[in-house]
């Protein structure tokens, strides 16, 4: 007995400095668990007799093979026939061939592997962008919302430049919102190496973010608040250099190959490659749970730009101007609940819904919609009413939300090209939406925890009365 | 501050709505891990749809007679699934198969390779291969799809569907088999 006893007391033990090494390592283990999920998700790429061929992965086997076995980049394309110059960037295709040429691997087992080591990238990747916004919290949200959506790991786990390019990009923003510009710029010269997609998102959102700063100095201007100009003339001319930068590296490559600058005359623009982008394949393809908290994200985002435009404003009287910002949230917020709901089936969306609200609706008509909608918009009101007095929501810089809703609204503008008479792409950059809407997710989930936190606290118990 | 607690006075009312609150806060965030699941599924049922290789084994082994009887950068007819496992493995080229952004006229191209797998007519199909320089002819033991519509193999047992001839390649005024390993044949242009 004696033993036992002491031998359950050694377990208790390690038991014990087991879970204080996770408590004092807690982001690291949380991180880790991500990667985890990320690689279980990813596995399937390791389980067929040949890696996946829809997407065109070979194309880029044939360019690795040519550079493994002739010693040089093919500049004639082995596509439809051959004879044409070989357009596509060549960053993921020598990344390939270096890897075989290192390592002795086969290019379908180089390829697959590096679709793991991508895989293991993904959570960290957004773990340091969500982290750099808003906090470790977000980051580890972030790190998590990022194994969900059915279409990023559709485009991650198949041996593609795309895979790369989506690696890159929350890194490359990451370096961007930091002003790291010589890393950003190495970035940027990356993925525009790497993929086409990926660079025109990285070029859309920064053009965006420089967009809605400019907006914002025009802002202050209009309501005589003074301005940092050196500061924000500094973040503006690097932002703009970034974007040249990008621009310029993909172009000379598209002139150096087909001598010409001109990229509508690609054919994906010609024949207007992509399908339309409709709410209920924005759901699918997203995941109920990132599309319902990106949803939470966008309005908390909104409220605080509200609550910037009112509380700077000097023709709105102090007193109205809670008021007002509580006025147009819950517009906000009920319009954006109804057309939500009007746009996609409800037997989805009523899985969808009881997420936000612990309630098995099943299908609904108009009038519940209308309801649900007024319940939406008024939720909204008291959700921000209470993020207002959070301490870890002040601390949060403005242009953090002014940063991740640009790259938002890049990406938005890009799905929804057909809106605009574009029809080009779209559904093609959904999976480039998805690196704002995991933040957004984060964001959302985390204002609805701080929300489930303090309400009973300031409403009900009465502790800070 | 006007709030709930100034409407509710019993202090027993007010802790048991907290803890509504709480209960609901932790019903829901099992709601979530449940849909976290549901959603991590989703997504892997999505993906793993492009994870089928297509192509097939004996595909993959006619690369050795491909590589060791034909030049570097000879064009074959294919599919786009056969074109691009083609130039991947054997750096060969097919009539379909790769990035599509500057080839000219593509979109006939994909009509006419199409209508070359599906006519009966062996003069249609050598005049088509022939306008795309190839010298060789892919017939793989599976679907093909070259851009339009996935053709079955005229021994498939699916009904209704539509089927890629292969008689036409019998005709020997036009076309000689090259290889054959069960149903995967290649044949060379006369």
């Amino acid at each position: 007995m004696a033993n036992l006893g002491s031998s359950s007391t050694a377990h208790m033990d390690y038991a014990k400095k087991g879970l204080n090494f996770i408590s004092k390592h807690k982001v690291s283990f949380l991180l880790f668990v991500a990667i985890l999920l990320s690689l279980h998700t990813h596995w399937m790429v390791m389980r067929e007799w040949h890696m996946p061929t829809y997407g065109n992965t070979m194309i880029h086997i044939a360019s690795a093979r040519h550079v493994i076995e002739k010693g040089d980049y093919p500049v004639t394309d082995y596509s439809y026939g051959g004879g044409i110059p070989n357009l596509y960037v060549p960053g993921y295709r020598i990344l390939v061939a270096v890897l075989v040429l290192l390592t002795g691997f086969s290019l379908d087992f180089a390829s697959r592997f590096i679709v793991l080591i991508f895989a293991a990238m993904v959570p960290p990747g957004f773990f340091i962008l969500g982290k750099r916004l808003f906090g470790s919290g977000i980051g580890i949200l972030a790190a998590f919302a990022s194994v969900l959506p059915g279409e990023f790991l559709i485009y991650t786990v198949r041996p593609l430049p795309q895979a790369f390019g989506l690696i890159l990009l929350p890194i490359a923003f990451h370096a961007f919102y930091t002003k790291n510009y010589r890393a950003a710029l190495m970035l940027a010269f990356a993925v525009t190496l790497v993929h086409q997609e990926a660079i025109a998102f990285l070029v859309g959102g920064l053009g965006v973010y420089f967009g809605f700063i400019i907006l914002h100095l025009i802002w202050k201007v209009m309501v005589s608040r003074g301005f940092d100009a050196e500061k924000h003339s500094a973040l503006l001319k690097n932002l703009l250099l970034g974007i040249l930068f990008s621009m310029l590296v993909y172009l000379i490559w598209q002139f150096a190959i087909i001598g010409h600058f001109n990229i509508f005359e690609l054919a994906q623009f010609k024949n207007h490659e992509g399908n339309v982008v409709s709410m209920d394949s924005y759901i699918l393809k997203t995941g109920s749970l990132i599309a319902t908290f990106a949803m939470a994200g966008i309005f908390v985002c909104a409220g605080y730009f509200l609550k910037y435009a009112i509380g700077d404003h000097p023709g709105i009287p102090e007193e109205l101007r809670p008021g007002l910002r509580s006025f147009i949230m819950f517009l906000l917020g009920a319009f954006g609940s109804y057309f939500v709901l009007n746009n996609f089936s409800l037997s989805r969306g009523a899985s969808m819904i009881s997420i936000s609200f612990p309630i098995a609706l099943g299908p609904l008509g108009s009038f519940e919609i209308g309801a649900i909608s007024l319940f939406v918009g008024l939720f909204g009101v008291l959700l921000l009413k209470i993020l207002d007095r959070s301490e870890n929501y002040l601390k949060f810089p403005n242009i953090a939300y002014l940063f991740l809703f640009a790259l938002f609204f890049a990406g938005f503008v890009a799905v929804k090209n057909d809106a605009i008479g574009l029809r080009v792409f779209m559904d093609r950059f959904l999976v480039y939406l998805q690196i704002p809407l995991i933040i957004l997710a984060a964001l959302g989930a985390d204002s609805l925890l701080e929300f489930v936190k303090e309400f009973p606290k300031r409403y009900l118990l009465g502790k800070y009365n | 501050m006007v709030s709930l607690a100034s409407f509710i006075t019993s202090a027993q009312v007010r802790v048991a709505l907290a803890v509504l609150v709480y209960g609901v806060a932790l019903i829901s965030s099992l709601g979530i891990a449940y849909f976290y699941n549901e959603d991590m599924n989703k997504g892997k049922w999505q993906a793993d749809a492009w994870m089928n290789p297509v192509i097939t084994q004996e595909e993959e082994k006619s690369m050795e007679w491909v590589r060791a009887n034909t030049p570097e950068r000879e064009t074959f007819v294919t599919d786009i699934f056969g074109g691009e496992h083609l130039m991947g493995e054997s750096l060969r080229e097919g009539t379909e198969g790769g990035d599509w952004a500057i080839i000219p006229n593509v979109v006939a191209r994909m009509g006419d390779v199409n209508e070359f797998y599906k006519t009966s007519d062996s003069q249609k199909a050598y005049e088509i291969a022939r306008r795309y320089n190839a010298n060789y002819v892919m017939i793989p033991n599976r679907e093909v799809f070259a851009g339009f519509e996935w053709l079955f193999p005229p021994w498939t047992t699916r009904e209704g569907v539509p089927l890629y001839d292969t008689q036409k390649l019998k005709n020997e005024q036009f076309f000689e088999l090259a290889y054959k390993d069960g149903n995967f044949e290649y044949y060379k242009l006369k």
